[in-house]
């Protein structure tokens, strides 16, 4: 927080009486024995070996008995059961686990999936993406997995994906059943799916769910429908979705879209939470036969007055969130046309101390995914933000990479 | 002198020696519990959530990469046992409780020591008034001087995440310390006071 006159507090004063109070706090009575009970404990329920024993028979037997008896036979012949997947549950990570039930061929022939939607870049420290991970029991690196339906809370979806790698085998990174650990491998899908238009376009972080004005309102203040609208020759309904600097929330800002035109663009999504600070408002067009988000424009266009001369850069780099990462790279024009580079945080122009204009890629553009922001940074009174262009509506069309860009 | 001592001992607990934990046991008992209580707001679950700490540590140690700082990792154990006890006992912010925190210093005159022991209590109040997110992000910030990547780890999101959390917080702290009426005289007593600087890493 800057202390900049106003009436903020300043963050030392905080630092100050939560020092003061909590190094008052001191443990009322030895802790360590306790500790060492509950470990033991832990020791002697894994380890009894009886108990062991039993487990494992009665595992054995109900398999025998479902082999025998056959429930499944029973179900419709698109559905696999639902079997006794592993549990890659991590106690410790807390991952969001969704399982489903999904008809898919992989070269192991094991069509069990299990659906993390996990910040993997902190979660497991992999890549910078968040990331849905899919567990597929059997699968290995370079193994295609085909997705013909999916069953998400209840409903089909068919031909949800096709083709996907798998990318990458975290092995025993996350902690998963010892009686299945050998067999599991994790894949992410986030930069590996085929440029194919998905049959359903889904709305809101979960990624699984068709544009639904219920959720959307859940989290946005509010939500309006402007009219009606043909896109692409389609019939649409043109919604208005507006939040406000107040609302209260914990980081987790509601995606504005996961994708559009059926293309993932997570890496638009990232770093939303951090500059959604002034009132902020997406379009979106809903198409009215199958209720799909097919397009989404959110833009900001403004323009503060220069920031000044003795204005620190990570004062107002602050404003840029997620983009303070390696892979994003920033090309800073300052008011007399002067360019500079910055890989991870963009500063501002070493000439002239203040910022033009700043714009960024990521390496994702190369790719072909025009992740293109804009930023143009702002006054708001006591705290500068840096405000971004995204036109998603530009995703489509030929990537538009700076000519200076530097290698 | 720490640091190869800890090292040492998150050594010995990956090969399941429970020495090498009641080592880190001691260096960080301190710190956990007062952590936990930062979060949860109570000195008694505080050390229930102390304890829970140290068995998962022991269970999750072989999961740790020594290469990486251990603080962030053992600050993520505690957030997420604090939070998950929150939300077992439905506490969103349990009863506070004075500490001697609250008490006057005797070397301070009498007005002083009113100001700014009410000062204190105020924002410790408003602290707890935090949603349990926003008091781990606080806590972790403010009273172990985490920087947002070390913070990102403990909390398990995203940067961004961490900077929109102690942002909104910030904010809450501001709006629940001007509700409270707290004197002006003392918020700028308290501007003007020496404070350590390394109390808040740049």
């Amino acid at each position: 927080m800057r202390n900049q006159g106003d009436s903020r507090i300043d963050e030392r004063l905080i630092a100050d009486a939560l020092t003061k109070h909590l190094d008052h706090i001191d443990p009322t009575c030895d802790l360590w024995p306790g500790i060492r009970e509950q470990l033991s404990q832990r020791r002697r329920t894994r380890f009894l070996p009886f108990a062991r024993v039993v487990a494992a028979t009665v595992i054995v037997s109900l398999l025998a008995l479902l082999v025998i008896v056959r429930p499944w036979s029973l179900l419709d012949d698109s559905m696999t059961p639902f079997a006794a997947v592993a549990h890659a549950y991590d106690g410790l990570f807390e991952l969001e686990t969704v399982r489903y039930q999904a008809d898919v061929t992989t070269s192991s022939g094991n069509p069990w999936v299990e659906y993390h939607q996990v910040d993997m870049a902190n979660r497991i420290e992999h890549t910078a993406h968040e990331a849905v991970i899919y567990v597929v029991p059997g699968a290995s690196v370079g193994d295609i997995i085909n997705f013909e339906t999916l069953f998400i809370n209840g409903k089909l979806y068919k031909r949800f994906e096709s083709g996907v790698s798998v990318v990458q085998d975290f092995g025993t990174d996350i902690e998963v059943d010892e009686s299945s650990e050998s067999g599991w491998t994790l894949f992410q899908n986030a930069m590996s799916r085929p440029e194919e238009e998905y049959p359903w376009a889904p709305f809101g972080k979960f990624g699984g769910l068709p544009w639904s004005r219920e959720r959307a309102e859940d989290s946005f203040d509010k939500v309006e429908v402007i009219g009606d609208a043909e896109l692409d020759g389609q019939p649409a309904v043109h919604y208005r979705a507006t939040i406000s600097p107040t609302r209260e929330n914990e980081g987790d800002l509601p995606a504005i879209v996961n994708y559009v035109h059926g293309r993932p663009v997570e890496n638009v999504y990232r770093g939303v939470d951090d500059f959604l600070r002034t009132e902020d408002t997406v379009d979106l067009w809903v198409t009215k036969d199958d209720n799909r988000l097919i397009k989404a424009d959110w833009m900001h266009i403004e323009r503060g007055p220069p920031l000044p001369a003795d204005y620190k850069e990570r004062d107002w780099c602050e404003g840029l969130g997620e983009f303070n990462e390696p892979e994003y790279t920033f090309r800073v024009t300052d008011s007399q046309g002067n360019r500079s580079y910055y890989t991870g945080d963009p500063g501002m122009s070493r000439e002239t101390h203040d910022l033009a204009e700043v714009i960024c890629w990521n390496e994702h553009q190369t790719e072909g995914r025009n992740v293109w922001g804009r930023s143009i940074p702002e006054q708001t009174g006591e705290d500068f933000w840096v405000r971004w262009v995204y036109t998603f509506t530009a995703f489509n069309e030929p990537l538009d990479l700076p000519e200076d860009m530097p290698e | 002198m720490r640091q190869p001592r800890e090292r040492e001992a998150i050594l010995r607990c990956r090969d399941g020696d429970l020495a090498g934990l009641e080592v880190l046991f001691e260096l960080h008992r301190v710190r956990v519990l007062r952590t936990a209580y930062g979060i949860v707001g109570n000195h008694h679950l505080a050390e229930d959530v102390t304890q829970q700490v140290f068995v998962e540590l022991f269970t999750a140690i072989r999961r740790f990469d020594p290469k990486r700082p251990f603080a962030p990792w053992l600050y993520r154990i505690v957030v997420n046992i604090s939070l998950k006890e929150l939300r077992q006992r439905h506490h969103r912010s349990l009863p506070l409780e004075e500490t001697a925190a609250d008490l006057p210093s005797p070397d301070s005159p009498p007005d002083l020591i009113a100001e700014e022991s009410e000062f204190r209590s105020t924002i410790w109040s408003a602290v707890q008034s935090l949603s349990p997110k926003q008091r781990a992000a606080v806590v972790l910030r403010y009273y172990h001087g985490f920087g947002e990547a070390e913070m990102a780890v403990a909390l398990g999101c995203r940067r961004g995440t961490v900077k929109s959390r102690l942002h909104s917080a910030l904010r809450r702290l501001e709006a629940l310390l001007r509700e409270s009426g707290i004197p002006e005289s003392v918020l700028e007593r308290a501007r003007t006071a020496t404070i350590p600087n390394d109390a808040v890493q740049p």
